[in-house]
């Protein structure tokens, strides 16, 4: 890991308020219903200068939130965090100053502007010098390959188009350190393709990018560094390789079965000879998640308790082991559960 | 650049963004050259059917106004009201929409200071007041003979721009309630409805004989009314706005 750290947080916590005191409720004195919810509980975090960084969880993980106090947008309950240095507490604007920031994705910005002007109104609130306004608006435009349409009104614009301009916005203050909050969610997949290329060019660049996502696939092709999240707590970091040599595994075999009646017996056979790390019962149709050393003596060996139990495999599927599975052994539960 | 002069640029593209945003609606324009127009001319058209054209009436509105250009003091006391309107609703308003639209956040993840974001849209709608105080302007001439002298709309600027830090102050109240409080509209509609009725300014209670107590905003229709229509001298409107300070 480089020495200069883009990012440091330590002991970093969230607490929200849940549930809601109506005005009735506080004439009527009714007991007081809400409770505390910790949203990021003491999260440790050190990003390199120059890496790119991932935040790796399912929604309500505390992805959001964790990337909303470094933005400044939200104040910690406990702990700190310094973003390029700079303790986001104390100096928020100068903070702000430094960083590019995608956070609340494509509605954010104005659909009567063209992107130009979208840009020029940024440039102003970033403070970027008048001289230097048209350069930097050129070159985020080039390079998020909107230069085109730069006096297109914005609400002629697709989805990926709008995230596009986002970007280029966050491009603006020629920002050392990018946070990118789910960047490719809600993109075609063409589109989703685009953005992580245009993030592996602002690597390229020397930029250091700390981004959320929930799919496994953009963290593991992406990012040099991953920590997984849940419940508020990072449940392990590492790279892609170190967390997936996690799994005692070189092959993941998923198996939909049809079933009738009990299925634990067909488990434990399943059981020895790999390891059963999930399994999902919906009527009659079980579906396993087994990791094994080898595929090619397993699945016969799956079709032989099968059979011996008085069931059917219906599908079978092997694949290489995935983030998904190390999130599945660390927490018991899929991503996108 | 100083800090001062970097908010100042962040203020003016403010202003500048907002006047784009308002470009893509010419129909707004438009609306603007018929309610400052039409919602007067009802309780003008009323006025006159009240006093059913008896010189005795005109001459109790001229003892207690000051004035007897009953169209031009109504239609004064509207554009008071519509000028509070915009400063006093127009920025919390801008904030809510940009709130519920997405681009608040992402203009606080800029260093811009927030209060320069606040008050741009203000200087924006300054453009818009200004227009409809012309379409009042022509109205009155064209409609009701009443003519405004470039004397008597210096002096009514005067008045309203010397209320203006005054205006936007409450305005700014209202823009902090609506970033703390998120949904602000049934307090809003309170005030103004208590401004509308209590103040006098759209609708000339402040001539009945027993009307509510003076307030700033009385103070200063008084004190638009009295100058726009020739009965008040520098040093009297200053005494007649006194106490709006």
């Amino acid at each position: 890991m480089p020495a200069i750290l883009a990012v440091e947080a330590s002991g970093l916590t969230k607490v929200f308020t849940r549930g809601r005191r109506t005005m009735l409720q506080r004439l009527r004195r009714d007991a007081d219903q809400r409770h505390a919810h910790v949203a990021v509980d003491g999260i440790d975090l050190h990003v390199g200068e120059g890496e790119v960084f991932g935040i790796l969880g399912p929604n309500g993980a505390g992805k959001t939130t964790t990337m909303r106090m470094l933005a400044t947008l939200l104040e910690p309950t406990r702990g700190e965090a310094r973003v390029l240095g700079i303790d986001v507490r104390r100096e928020p604007r100068r903070v702000r100053a430094r960083l590019g920031c995608v956070l609340s994705g494509e509605r954010s910005v104005y659909w009567k502007l063209t992107a130009r002007e979208n840009l020029e109104y940024f440039a102003a609130l970033y403070h970027v010098p008048r001289q230097d306004t048209a350069r930097r608006i050129a070159r985020a435009l080039e390079t998020v390959e909107l230069a085109d349409r730069a006096d297109d009104y914005v609400e002629r614009f697709s989805m990926g188009l709008r995230q596009r301009l986002v970007l280029a916005r966050a491009l603006l203050p020629d920002p050392p350190l990018l946070l990118l909050d789910e960047p490719t969610v809600g993109l075609d997949p063409q589109a989703a393709r685009h953005m992580r290329e245009r993030i592996q060019a602002l690597r390229a660049e020397g930029r250091t990018v700390l981004l959320t996502t929930h799919y496994m696939e953009e963290a593991d092709q992406l990012c040099d560094r991953i920590a997984i999240i849940d419940r508020g707590r990072i449940a392990a970091l590492g790279t892609p390789l170190e967390l997936k040599r996690r799994i005692l595994a070189e092959q993941v075999v998923r198996l939909e079965v049809t079933v009738d009646g009990d299925d634990s017996a067909l488990i434990n056979r399943l059981d020895r000879s790999g390891q059963v790390v999930r399994r999902e019962r919906e009527n009659r149709l079980l579906a396993v998640t087994v990791h094994c050393d080898s595929a090619r003596d397993f699945v016969p060996a799956a079709f032989d308790a099968s059979r011996a139990e008085g069931c059917s495999i219906r599908h079978v599927e092997v694949v290489p082991v995935t983030l998904e599975d190390v999130f599945i052994e660390l927490t018991g539960r899929a991503l996108r559960e | 650049m100083t800090a001062a002069m970097l908010d100042l640029r962040a203020l003016s593209a403010a202003a500048l963004k907002e006047v784009w945003v308002i470009r893509r609606y010419p129909a707004l324009w438009a609306g603007m050259l018929f309610w400052p127009v039409l919602l007067p001319a009802v309780y003008v058209l009323q006025a006159h059917a009240y006093a059913g054209g008896d010189p005795r009436a005109t001459a109790a509105f001229l003892s207690r106004s000051g004035t007897s250009q009953i169209a031009g003091f109504i239609f004064l006391g509207w554009s008071v009201y519509m000028w509070l309107s915009m400063a006093l609703w127009g920025p919390g308003t801008a904030l809510r929409q940009q709130q519920v639209q997405g681009q608040l956040e992402a203009v606080f993840l800029t260093p811009a200071s927030r209060a320069a974001v606040l008050f741009g849209p203000v200087v924006a709608y300054l453009a818009l007041t200004l227009w409809m105080l012309f379409v009042v302007g022509v109205a009155l001439r064209l409609a009701f003979g009443v003519t405004l002298g470039a004397g008597e709309a210096a002096r009514a600027l005067a008045v309203v721009v010397a209320s203006t830090p005054a205006i936007y102050g409450i305005g700014a109240l209202f823009s902090s309630a609506v970033l703390r409080w998120r949904e602000v509209n049934g307090l809003v509609q309170v005030v103004r409805g208590l401004f509308t009725v209590f103040c006098g300014m759209t609708y000339p209670i402040v001539v009945l004989p027993s009307g509510p107590s003076t307030s700033p905003t009385r103070c200063r229709l008084r004190t638009s009314s009295a100058t726009s229509a020739r009965c008040s001298s520098v040093a009297r409107t200053w005494r007649r706005w006194r106490p709006t300070f």
